[in-house]
C-alpha cells in the first residue's frame, strides 16, 4: 500500500480543486490570425521505438511510407502504417532518407543512444553510452526555466539487465535514467495542487524547512577540499533540484485520469501494458510542455531491443524483437523470409503510430499542437537488417509555423544531426542568433539543416 | 600470504556515493530496527545501467540525484515519517521519547552514520523546533519528531556515504573509524552499520587490522552477509535474465515454477556452499550438493524428494557445481537447444574474464544457414564465415561446446537427435590452449588456472569497492588470486582479506577526475 499516493488523492481529491480541468477546455486566451506569440513556448516531444519498422528493403514490400511525396492525403496514406494518422494529415510531416549519422557502431546496442545524440559510442557493452548530450537535453538546458530538467519518460519493461533505457543523455557517457512510473512522474510535475489556502501554505512551509536543512549540507559538501570534478559535478546537479514547492501545471487531468495514472502503478513494469503505459506517459508529456514545464520531452517506448510480446488482435505474439527479425529464435536464422511475420511487424507499425496519435489528438485538444513538434521514430530503420539507414521520422505539428505541414518530402543524404538541428531550431535554439546547424558529432555526417522540412525561417 | 605486508594497493575513488535503492531500503529498515523491509524503495525511480563492463547494481559513479529520483526521495521521506511516527513502539526504539539533546545526537550519529558537528546539531534542532507549526494534527513531540525524521531522511549525509578525511601520508588517506564503518557495513551488509560496529568506530579498534578482522568475522555471520553473498553471485552469472528467459518458456518446455525453482537452487548452493561450508572457488565450481525439488530431482536423475525440497549429493562427476544446475544450463537455451554460444560467452567473460568483442557490425546479416545433423554443428556452421571465426572457432564456441552433454532441458543426454554427442573443445585458459572434454575437465582446468581464480578475485574487489579495477590493484587481485588458487582460500577468507587490506581501509591521495 503506497501511503504517500492515497496522500496525494485526499489532498487533490478532498480540496476543492483550485486548478482547472484541461482535458477538453480551452484555457488559453485565443490567438489573434495575425499573432507571432504561441501561447504555449515551442516544445519538442520524442517518441522513439525500437527494432526498426516494416518498410520495402529490397526483399519486403513497402508497408510504412505515404505512396508517393507531396501532398499528404488518404489517396497516399491508405493501406500504409502512416494511415493511422490520416485524421491529421494536414498537420504532419514525414521525412524519407534519414541516416543515422554514426553508421558503424551496432545496431540496438548503438540506436538507441544514437537517435537523440548523432553521436558516437564510448563504451563497450549491449548498451553504449555515447560522446554527447542528447537534443532533449540540450532543449531544456538552454530553454526551460531554471533548474529544470526536461522530462525523460520510459513505457515498457525493466530491461537494465541488456538494452533497456537508452535515449537521453546529459553529457558525454552520461544517460539520464527515465521516469518509468506515469503517476510518480504526473505527482512530480502536480507538486502543489489545489487545496484550501491554509493546507497548502503548511505544504509549501515543510518542503521550506526541509530545504533549510538540505541546502546548507549540500553548499559544505560543494565546499569540502579536494572534491573530484565527478563527486562535485553529482552534488551540484542535486543542489540545482531542490527549490521550494510550486505551483507547476496550469491545468489538471481529470479524476478519471488521475486514477488510471494511480492505477498504472501497478502495471507499468509489465511488457503486455507497455502502449497503456506509453499512452499516459504521453497524456503528461502534453501537460507538461503546454504548462511551460518543460520544452522537451523525451519517451522511450520499450526497451532499445525491444523483445516485448505485443498483444495483437487480441492474441499475445511472440517477442517483437524475434518479429522484427522474421525468426522464432536467437538461432533460427532461417533466411526465407516470413509474410505473415512482415504483417505483424506492420501492425505493430500501427499499433505504435495510433498510440502517438493519442499524443497528437491530446495536444490539438489543449489548442497547443502548431506551437511545436511531436516526433515518432525509431532507433533503427528496418526490421530484418535493422539497418541504420532511412529512420521512419513522423513529425506532428509546425513549431509556431517553420515545418511545413500536410507534406511528404525526401531528405535524401540527411543524417540525425541534420534531423535534430532542424527541429532544435524550429523550437528556439540558436547558436550566435543564427539556427542551430551543427548539433551532433562533427566528424559523422554533415551539418546543416533540412531545408525540405522548412516552411518559414524566423531565425 | 599477509595482506598488511605487500605494499599498498589503494586506487583513486569517489567520497560522496549516494545509496543504491537496496542500500536504501535496507538501511531505513535499520535505522528504525523494522522486522521488514518497507517496500518504499519500489517508488525510487531505476537507476540507468553504467554501460561499460561494470556488473552490480551500485557502480557509485552511475548513481545520480536528479528531479525525479529527488521529489522520489521527497515522497518516500514524508510516507516513512508518517509511518513511524504513527508507531509508539518504533519512536521508542530510536529514543524519540528522550530529551531533544540526546535523542537528536543519538539518532543523527546513527542517520549521517558519525557524530554530528555542531552545525548540524544546530540545524536538527531548528528542525525539531519547527515542527508543532507544520505538524499542527500531532501533539507537541510527536509533530517535532515527525519534521525532523521528514529533513533526515533527505539529507545528503543520510542519502550519500560521505568520506570528509583527506590528511595524506605517502599518498595514502587513512579514513577515520566511521569511514571504515560505513566501508564495511555497506560492502558486506549493504546496509548502514549496526550499534556494535559504531562502537567499533568510536573505540577506534577499526584503525587496526585486527579490528577490522574481527568485525568481518562477526559480520560474515549476519544473515545480512548472506544475502550479499547470494546478490554477489546472481548478480555476476546474470542470475535473474537467466531465470527471466526460463519464465518466458514455462508451461511448454518446462514446467510452470521452473524459473523460481531454478533461481532458489542456485541461491541455496551458494549459500551453502560458501557460508555452511566454508567453500571457496574450486567448490562453487566442483560440488555436487543440491537441493532439488521434483522436477530438480528428474533433470538431474536423482530419485524425487519425499518433501518439497530435499538436500541431495548429486554425482560428482556429470554435475559438478554451478556449472551443471538448472539455473545455468536451461537458461542459456535457444528455441529448445543448447545456447552453446552464450554458455560459451559465459565462462570467457564471466568466470575468466576474458575480453571478447561484440560482433562485427554487420555480422548478423546474410548468415549461412545453420546445416548440421547436431547442435553443435549446426552452430559451427553459423558462426564459419570469416568475419565471426575469430572469436567464435577459438574462444567462445569451445566454451560452449564442453556442455553439449546437457541438454536444453538440463538433463544429461550420450545422444543428440540419435548422434553421439562430442564434448571435446580446444580451450584458451591462462593463454594456452587446454584440450577438454566434458564440463568435469573444464571445470579441473578452471580451477588449477591463475585466470578463474583472479578473475574472482578481481569481481569481488570490483563489488566490495562499487567501482572498476583500477590498475593499481593488479598486484592485490594476483595476489589473492595465487592463495585462492594455491592454498584453497574459502569466500570468507577472501571477503576478510580484502577489507581488511590497505585498499580498503584507505584511499589514495589521488581522487577520481
Amino acid at each position: 500500500m503506497r501511503l504517500g499516493r492515497r496522500l496525494f488523492l485526499k489532498s487533490a481529491a478532498g480540496a476543492c480543486v483550485g486548478l482547472p480541468l484541461l482535458h477538453g477546455l480551452r484555457s488559453f486566451a485565443p490567438r489573434s490570425a495575425s499573432a507571432q506569440a504561441s501561447v504555449t513556448d515551442p516544445f519538442a516531444i520524442f517518441v522513439v521505438h525500437g527494432n526498426g519498422v516494416q518498410q520495402g528493403n529490397g526483399a519486403e514490400p513497402d508497408r510504412f511510407w505515404p505512396t508517393e511525396h507531396g501532398a499528404l492525403g488518404p489517396a497516399t496514406m491508405s493501406g500504409r502504417a502512416v494511415e493511422e494518422l490520416a485524421g491529421h494529415s494536414g498537420r504532419l510531416l514525414i521525412v524519407s532518407g534519414v541516416d543515422h549519422a554514426v553508421q558503424d557502431q551496432g545496431d540496438h546496442d548503438y540506436g538507441g543512444a544514437g537517435i537523440l545524440t548523432a553521436q558516437p559510442a564510448v563504451s563497450d557493452g549491449p548498451n553504449k553510452l555515447v560522446a554527447g548530450e542528447s537534443l532533449d537535453w540540450r532543449i531544456g538546458r538552454e530553454l526551460n526555466p531554471p533548474g529544470r530538467e526536461p522530462l525523460n519518460l520510459y513505457a515498457g519493461f525493466n530491461n537494465e539487465g541488456w538494452i533497456g533505457a537508452t535515449l537521453s543523455f546529459r553529457g558525454p557517457g552520461e544517460r539520464r535514467a527515465p521516469q518509468r512510473d506515469p503517476f510518480a512522474a504526473y505527482q512530480d510535475l502536480v507538486g502543489l495542487v489545489g487545496g484550501d489556502p491554509a493546507a497548502r501554505e503548511l505544504l509549501i512551509a515543510r518542503r521550506r524547512s526541509v530545504n533549510d536543512l538540505v541546502r546548507p549540507q549540500l553548499e559544505r559538501l560543494l565546499g569540502q577540499p579536494r572534491l573530484s570534478r565527478s563527486d562535485r559535478q553529482r552534488i551540484d546537479l542535486h543542489l540545482s533540484q531542490v527549490r521550494d514547492l510550486e505551483q507547476l501545471l496550469i491545468g489538471r487531468l481529470t479524476a478519471e485520469e488521475e486514477a488510471e495514472l494511480e492505477a498504472s502503478s501497478d502495471y507499468f513494469n509489465e511488457g503486455e501494458r507497455t502502449l497503456d503505459t506509453a499512452a499516459l506517459h504521453m497524456k503528461i508529456a502534453a501537460l507538461a510542455v503546454v504548462s511551460g514545464v518543460s520544452r522537451a520531452v523525451a519517451i522511450q517506448v520499450g526497451p532499445g531491443q525491444d523483445n516485448t510480446p505485443y498483444v495483437v488482435d487480441g492474441q499475445l505474439r511472440d517477442s517483437f524483437h524475434y518479429i522484427s527479425h522474421r525468426v522464432r529464435s536467437d538461432s533460427d536464422t532461417d533466411a526465407g523470409g516470413s509474410p505473415e511475420m512482415e504483417l505483424l511487424h506492420h501492425a505493430i507499425d500501427r499499433m505504435f503510430l495510433a498510440t502517438f496519435r493519442g499524443l497528437v489528438d491530446r495536444l490539438d485538444e489543449y489548442g497547443a499542437l502548431d506551437d511545436g513538434v511531436a516526433l515518432w521514430t525509431n532507433n533503427l530503420g528496418d526490421g530484418p537488417n535493422h539497418s541504420r539507414r532511412n529512420l521512419p521520422v513522423v513529425l506532428a505539428g509546425s513549431a509556431g509555423g517553420v515545418l511545413r505541414q500536410g507534406q511528404y518530402v525526401a531528405a535524401d543524404g540527411a543524417t540525425n544531426r541534420n534531423l535534430l538541428s532542424t527541429i532544435g531550431s524550429a523550437v528556439g535554439l540558436r547558436v550566435n542568433g543564427g539556427p542551430l546547424v551543427d548539433f551532433g558529432h562533427p566528424d559523422y555526417g554533415e551539418s546543416g539543416l533540412i531545408q525540405a522540412m522548412i516552411a518559414s525561417e524566423p531565425w | 600470504m599477509g595482506p598488511g605486508h605487500a605494499a599498498p594497493t589503494v586506487a583513486p575513488s569517489g567520497r560522496i556515493t549516494r545509496l543504491s535503492h537496496p542500500q536504501w531500503e535496507r538501511t531505513v529498515q535499520d535505522l528504525f530496527y523494522l522486522d521488514e523491509p518497507t517496500g518504499l524503495s519500489d517508488g525510487l525511480r531505476p537507476d540507468a545501467r553504467s554501460g561499460g563492463d561494470y556488473r552490480f547494481d551500485h557502480h557509485a559513479e552511475s548513481l545520480t540525484m536528479d528531479e525525479g529520483l529527488w521529489n522520489a526521495y521527497l515522497r518516500a521521506a514524508a510516507d516513512l515519517a508518517d509511518r513511524v511516527t504513527a508507531r509508539a513502539e518504533v519512536l521508542d526504539r530510536i529514543g524519540a521519547r528522550a530529551d531533544r539533546a540526546t535523542f537528536l545526537s543519538r539518532f543523527a550519529a546513527r542517520a549521517y552514520r558519525r557524530p554530528p558537528s555542531e552545525e548540524e546539531m544546530r540545524e536538527l534542532e531548528a528542525a525539531y523546533d519547527r515542527g508543532p507549526a507544520l505538524h499542527p494534527e500531532l501533539d507537541g513531540t510527536a509533530a517535532s519528531v515527525r519534521h525532523l525524521l521528514e529533513a533526515v531522511l533527505v539529507s545528503p549525509l543520510f542519502l550519500y556515504r560521505v568520506e570528509r578525511t583527506v590528511e595524506a601520508d605517502g599518498g595514502v588517506v587513512a579514513l577515520d573509524g566511521w569511514e571504515i564503518a560505513s566501508r564495511l557495513s555497506y560492502a558486506l551488509w549493504n546496509t548502514m552499520p549496526d550499534d556494535e560496529l559504531f562502537a567499533a568506530a568510536e573505540d577506534g579498534s577499526l584503525s587496526a587490522e585486527a579490528g577490522v578482522a574481527a568485525q568481518a568475522r562477526r559480520m560474515l555471520r549476519d544473515p545480512r552477509a548472506a544475502e550479499v553473498v547470494e546478490r554477489f553471485h546472481a548478480q555476476l552469472l546474470q542470475w535473474s535474465e537467466l531465470a527471466g528467459h526460463i519464465a518466458d518458456f514455462e508451461g511448454e518446455r518446462a514446467p510452470v515454477g521452473a524459473a523460481a525453482a531454478a533461481r532458489a537452487e542456485a541461491g541455496w548452493f551458494v549459500r551453502e556452499v560458501v557460508l555452511a561450508r566454508g567453500g571457496g572457488l574450486a567448490d562453487l565450481l566442483t560440488s555436487p550438493v543440491a537441493r532439488v525439488d521434483a522436477w530438480l530431482a528428474d533433470v538431474y536423475g536423482v530419485a524425487p524428494p519425499a518433501d518439497e525440497n530435499e538436500t541431495r549429493e548429486l554425482d560428482p562427476a556429470s554435475r559438478p557445481g554451478l556449472l551443471t544446475r538448472a539455473l545455468f544450463l536451461v537458461g542459456f537455451e535457444r528455441g529448445g537447444q543448447p545456447d552453446i554460444i552464450h554458455r560459451g560467452l559465459f565462462v570467457a567473460t564471466r568466470l575468466l574474464c576474458q575480453t571478447v568483442p561484440p560482433p562485427p557490425p554487420d555480422a548478423t546479416a546474410g548468415l549461412p544457414p545453420p546445416e548440421g545433423d547436431t547442435n553443435r554443428e549446426r552452430i559451427t556452421n553459423l558462426t564459419s564465415a570469416e568475419l565471426c571465426r575469430g572469436c567464435h572457432a577459438t574462444v567462445i564456441n569451445p566454451f560452449g561446446f564442453v556442455f553439449e552433454h546437457y541438454g536444453a532441458d538440463g538433463r544429461y543426454r550420450d545422444e543428440d537427435d540419435g548422434f553421439p554427442i562430442d564434448a571435446s573443445a580446444v580451450v584458451q585458459i591462462d593463454r594456452q590452449l587446454t584440450e577438454v572434454s566434458g564440463v568435469g575437465q573444464l571445470v579441473d582446468a578452471l580451477i588449477e588456472s591463475r585466470e578463474a581464480h583472479a578473475c574472482y578475485v578481481r569481481q569481488w574487489q570490483e563489488y566490495l569497492h562499487g567501482r572498476e579495477l583500477s590498475e593499481a590493484e593488479m598486484p592485490l587481485v594476483e595476489r589473492f588470486g595465487e592463495a585462492s588458487r594455491d592454498e584453497a582460500l574459502s569466500v570468507e577468507e577472501l571477503l576478510i582479506a580484502l577489507v581488511t587490506d590497505r585498499s580498503f581501509t584507505a584511499r589514495s591521495d589521488e581522487e577520481l577526475p
